[in-house]
């Protein structure tokens, strides 16, 4: 059994967000089309990350060893002849390596 | 629905910043509507090396076997893949760090940031020696006799996209394996030589050098390919000269190991033992003209017991070991409860990697002990 993980060569590059804990909806909605946050760079160029009431305090860091995006191909292809493609490389991620700290003060209305 | 600048300060604020302590462009960040689970996309670390080895454009490879042992190849390295697992969440997104993003000019915008899905484990390669073993033992089942003794007429053995897919190596690693080991592609799919028939083409050649009273190293490459061609096709003549003779320019000379150890492969009889005197004397007697013997070509071949009267010369060739080292220390041990280091280093070199040689595998899984100032290993347990 061979799983080919195909590159085409030139792979783009994609971003990374890291952070402590999960992400969840209010009783397991899908996540897809969904608003996360808002992310905003200070002028040192760190990032800060504001979601629900959370904020969150990071960094932009350098991967020592980078991550590479693979893909299944999966049209039209029987279970056991599975490829993956590469489909892009990950150099840099964003850290928020502290907790998420609440925003307290007034509340927040409907986001 | 699209969140507006306004909306983003007001939050801002709240969280008791302004818009003087952030940089002019901010970012909303969303999931797209068709998030991609980590069923479709996983994430592979990997070296600088091999990233940009993918850049290049070239392939990997994952293979598994049957004990969910995964591994996965370069076209000429071998790694382990192992699934890492973090508490941490990552959000997978297009490049937000690119180019002049970070430049502060301009009014103050909101950029819609697409997110692609989230993710709590990657996957990690960890370089690792290649499972060379079983290529021998997939081969054993298609063993080559012979052109005489071919009983049907259609190819059989295995090609190499097949061994490709079967063994646990990269394709170099394979190649030069084949090079090395007792195999030989006879029309166009690859078998094992029989120690029987390889004894057979050995012998032949010795005897027609006898008849002849010419010895090896009088004769040259051609000369040998014209006698042997009544013997056998191109190819596996080939591999037998590469196998046996050092070849130097166009003369020849036998290697002495690489036939000694043919011959008493040959000569012991499975789970069976000789008697060490008797197995000598046979052993240097069914020698070609000028191969000297040397019990230390029996390493890794057969180990003689010198602790048994009388002593005796027992079967145990590095082949037919398991590639797990506690399984083969056991069976070795077993067999001879204290081995020199000269004496177990054909056994467990094949399991050394560029982290662990011979002598740090042998610390790390058997006990040691120096006895008149000889160093021995034995078991642990």
């Amino acid at each position: 059994m061979q799983i080919v993980i195909q590159s085409t060569g030139n792979i783009p590059e994609y971003s990374m967000i890291e952070f402590q804990g999960d992400l969840e909806t209010k009783s397991d909605e899908a996540l897809g089309g969904k608003v996360i946050g808002d992310l905003h760079f200070n002028h040192e160029g760190n990032p800060i990350m504001i979601i629900g009431h959370h904020i969150l305090h990071g960094k932009v860091q350098d991967l020592d060893k980078p991550l590479v995006v693979i893909t299944k191909e999966s049209d039209g292809i029987p279970e056991n002849d599975v490829k993956y493609g590469v489909t892009a490389v990950i150099k840099r991620k964003l850290i928020f390596k502290t907790r998420p700290k609440p925003i307290v003060g007034e509340m927040i209305k409907k986001l | 629905m699209d969140r507006s600048l306004q909306q983003v300060n007001t939050i801002l604020n709240l969280a008791k910043l302004t818009e003087s302590d952030i940089k002019k462009e901010s970012h909303v960040l969303q999931f797209v509507p068709q998030i991609l689970d980590s069923k479709q996309v996983k994430l592979l670390e990997v070296s600088k090396d091999t990233l940009e080895y993918l850049n290049s454009g070239e392939c990997l490879f994952i293979k598994g076997n049957e004990d969910d042992h995964v591994i996965i190849c370069s076209n000429s390295n071998t790694f382990e893949l192992k699934e890492a697992e973090t508490s941490n969440t990552m959000l997978l997104m297009p490049s937000l760090l690119q180019g002049k993003l970070l430049e502060d000019t301009g009014s103050r915008t909101l950029m819609q940031q697409e997110v692609f899905g989230v993710y709590h484990t990657y996957y990690e390669m960890r370089l690792t020696r290649p499972k060379l073993q079983s290529l021998r033992n997939v081969l054993a089942k298609y063993p080559y006799k012979g052109r005489n003794s071919e009983v049907i007429k259609e190819a059989v053995g295995l090609s190499f996209t097949e061994l490709k897919t079967m063994i646990q190596a990269s394709e170099e690693e394979i190649i030069n394996r084949l090079q090395e080991m007792p195999a030989a592609k006879v029309k166009g799919k690859w078998r094992l030589l029989d120690v029987g028939f390889l004894f057979g083409w050995v012998s032949y050649l010795d005897s027609i050098l006898r008849q002849k009273q010419l010895s090896l190293e009088e004769v040259t490459q051609p000369i040998v390919n014209n006698w042997m061609g009544l013997y056998d096709t191109e190819d596996v003549n080939a591999k037998c000269i590469s196998l046996f003779m050092e070849v130097d320019g166009s003369s020849l000379r036998w290697k002495s190991e690489a036939v000694s150890q043919l011959f008493a492969l040959y000569l012991l009889p499975e789970l069976r033992a000789f008697d060490s005197k008797d197995f000598f004397t046979v052993w240097q007697q069914s020698m070609p003209v000028g191969v000297i013997t040397n019990e230390e070509h029996l390493n890794g071949v057969a180990l003689v017991d010198y602790d048994s009267t009388p002593s005796l010369v027992k079967y145990l060739p590095e082949f037919e070991l398991p590639e797990e080292i506690n399984e083969r220390l056991g069976i070795l041990f077993r067999n001879r409860t204290k081995w020199t280091l000269q004496s177990i280093t054909p056994y467990v070199q094949p399991l050394t990697d560029n982290n662990l040689n011979v002598a740090a595998l042998l610390t790390k899984y058997a006990r040691s002990s120096t006895i008149n100032g000889v160093k021995y290993y034995s078991s642990k347990y």
